[in-house]
């Protein structure tokens, strides 16, 4: 089925909602302009434009100011607070044009060149300490107050990305390679960390019903990041044991692997039991993804090098069909049931 | 109308409660009627079906090694053989039971038993003393991709589908293994026939999902949708590909321009599938060019400035639009 067809089927389930008096009017405008399902999705195409675009002017602004330019720390400073508030202006010009995607995204820039401002200000005043990373802890609280003060969803992303370099996250591209890598240091931390956003996530969720209505849907954001960088986390604890900082992987023991592979496994199936149970498609997404990573890594580490756990293989493959041929017995029963009653 | 769609419904539901739409209450009542009560223990079998399966996979490739090593070689083809034959023999009984008692069990064994194809053929080949498995075995693949189409047609079963897509473009020469000390490795023999392969799936998934799956109450509905993925899928992978060699430079404009091609297919057909795989590929694309740059040594700094305000400029015009059209519809 196309998703236009999809949408169409939908329309029409929410025009009976209609005139069942279940929605009403201004619910059912908003529904359905959701599932519009002729002409151009022009909210969408700009959207996604107006992001990439931000990002690809914050980057091009780099370049030009350090390899074209070559300006001094001070112009550069002066250069970057005027174009962080020129942006931050711009948007609340935008907003009142109603604007919406547009005015986030020229925040985002503003958001964008505000890091910018603080390394060149650390640089300008550095103590020799070397500790860059607390610039980007100074730019997490600034963003973060930005986010909430403007309401702005793209700025809480912006945040998480800043959380994750600043807390040891690094992630790159080998030039020429081909190849993309990914790391933590202390990946215990984060994993702790991510439990804790996600937990503001879930409370997020609850305050969305109150206090925090005006900011709809930023749970997402927060519950995303923390499972995500959770997830990472036990990922890669469960090939190099309970590591340090990077450089001192390899050190695992037997007992740790053991350890972090069934927290992983578990935590995996609990989450995919709540994302089922409350209908959240993130969650569940989230743990298909990384219960196939976690089975392929297992089976190409451990079992196709030695081709040595057919048997276990087999005998897990049978207990778990063994398992949906039960659960299925029991929903036939279930619905035999509820139908005789 | 089916229960998959049904389930599809109440979803969205789902998600119009979580954003705030409707109230709880409401959303109970909903969901219950579209999906007849809370359906995760539906999803949850199906996907325990799905992690069955995976595992029996994995043991039909141990059981082909560890059988090599046996001296009765032709008993292990005959072993390999039989139990595919009777997994797929069961599975079809299963999955054609007039009253659906295991409709999943069924067809894990019947996927499994396709992918038992690929095994006895395979056993075959070393028990009857075949050298150079590099230069059989994607005819292998191509014979069981077969019989897995095959076989997903007949009984009109998804999953036998994907694993016939997935075993088709494998026998292209994609592969993938794990590569210990962390890292992950993902290749193709020939990117080029894989894009072409990958453009020829998504218009036969556009081709089925407009014509094929055109009655809601289609037996095939959804195998359009598995066509239009792989295809979108493996397009995308080896234009990235192309993109990665060295002078590579033509290929990095191909997957640019074919990136922001899906964001424009993904808005003009209301569709998240062209969407979803246009802003992940365009990512990976302006993340690839930000190292590439950053380690070189020819700045694009001025190119990145321009195509940034193009597109801020294309998006906030876009933005206008469509703000427009909803002020002219408004009552």
């Amino acid at each position: 089925m196309t998703p236009r067809r999809f949408n169409r089927i939908m329309t029409a389930q929410i025009e009976t909602l209609r005139r069942e008096e279940l929605i009403d009017a201004e619910l059912h405008a908003t529904l359905v302009e959701r599932y519009r399902f002729e002409g151009w999705n022009w909210l969408s195409l700009g959207r996604w434009l107006l992001l990439f675009g931000v990002v690809s002017t914050a980057a091009g602004i780099y370049f030009l100011a350090t390899e074209v330019f070559k300006l001094t720390l001070e112009a550069g400073a002066v250069a970057l607070a005027i174009g962080a508030a020129a942006a931050f202006g711009g948007a609340q010009a935008l907003a009142r044009r109603g604007l919406t995607w547009s005015r986030r995204s020229l925040e985002l820039m503003g958001g964008l060149l505000l890091i910018g401002l603080t390394f060149v200000l650390g640089v300008i005043f550095s103590t020799g300490s070397g500790n860059w990373p607390a610039l980007l802890l100074i730019d997490l609280v600034v963003l973060l107050g930005l986010t909430y003060a403007l309401n702005n969803v793209l700025l809480l992303v912006l945040s998480m990305i800043v959380f994750f370099t600043w807390f040891g996250g690094v992630t790159g591209y080998v030039s020429g390679w081909g190849a993309y890598w990914f790391g933590m240091n202390y990946p215990l931390r984060f994993l702790l960390a991510g439990l804790a956003i996600a937990g503001v996530g879930v409370l997020h969720r609850l305050s969305e019903e109150g206090p925090l209505v005006p900011y709809r849907g930023f749970f997402k954001v927060w519950l995303s990041a923390g499972v995500f960088f959770a997830e990472m986390a036990v990922w890669i604890m469960s090939l190099f044991g309970n590591i340090g900082s990077i450089t001192e992987a390899y050190r695992e023991s037997a007992g740790e692997l053991w350890f972090f592979n069934l927290l992983w496994a578990g935590g995996n199936a609990l989450l995919l039991q709540l994302g089922l149970r409350h209908g959240l498609r993130m969650l569940r997404g989230y743990a298909i993804t990384f219960l196939t990573i976690q089975a392929y890594t297992i089976f190409f580490r451990w079992i196709a090098a030695s081709l040595g756990g057919v048997f276990s293989t087999f005998i897990a493959g049978t207990v778990t069909l063994g398992l949906v041929v039960y659960l299925e017995k029991r929903r036939r029963s279930a619905r035999a049931e509820a139908e005789s009653t | 109308m089916r229960g998959a769609t049904k389930e599809k419904i109440a979803q969205e539901v789902r998600d119009w409660r979580h954003e705030g739409l409707i109230d709880a209450a409401l959303a109970d009542l909903l969901v219950t009627r579209f999906a007849g009560g809370p359906t995760y223990l539906t999803t949850a079998l199906r996907w325990l079906g799905f992690f069955a399966l995976y595992l029996f996979a994995q043991s039909v490739l141990g059981l082909i090694g560890m059988l090599l090593g046996e001296a009765a070689l032709v008993g292990a083809v005959l072993l390999v053989g039989g139990l595919s034959g009777a997994a797929w023999y069961f599975g079809t009984r299963l999955v054609t039971n007039p009253e659906q008692r295991y409709p999943t069990s069924g067809a894990v064994l019947l996927t499994a038993g396709l992918i038992g194809v690929f095994g006895t053929l395979t056993t075959a080949f070393f028990a009857f003393g075949g050298e150079e498995f590099g230069t059989v075995y994607p005819w292998f693949m191509l014979l069981t991709a077969a019989a897995a189409l095959a076989t997903a047609y007949r009984y009109a079963l998804r999953w036998p589908l994907v694993v016939g897509l997935l075993v088709l473009f494998h026998a292209l020469g994609n592969w993938h293994e794990y590569a210990g000390h962390g890292a992950y490795y993902l290749g193709m023999r020939d990117e080029r026939i894989t894009a072409v392969a990958g453009a020829l799936a998504l218009a036969f998934g556009h081709w089925h999902e407009t014509r094929v799956e055109r009655d809601n109450e289609s037996r095939f509905l959804g195998f359009g949708h598995a066509f239009i993925v792989f295809g979108l899928l493996y397009a995308n992978l080896s234009a990235w590909f192309l993109s990665l060699f060295p002078g590579g430079s033509a290929y990095v404009l191909v997957f640019s321009v074919a990136c922001l091609a899906q964001l424009v297919l993904g808005a003009s057909l209301r569709d998240p599938r062209f969407t979803g795989f246009g802003i992940v590929f365009l990512s990976i694309d302006l993340y690839t060019r930000f190292f590439e740059q950053f380690w070189g040594s020819l700045s694009k700094g001025a190119f990145f400035v321009l195509a940034g305000l193009v597109a801020v400029a294309a998006g906030g015009l876009m933005e206008l639009l469509a703000r427009g059209r909803q002020q002219r519809e408004a009552p």
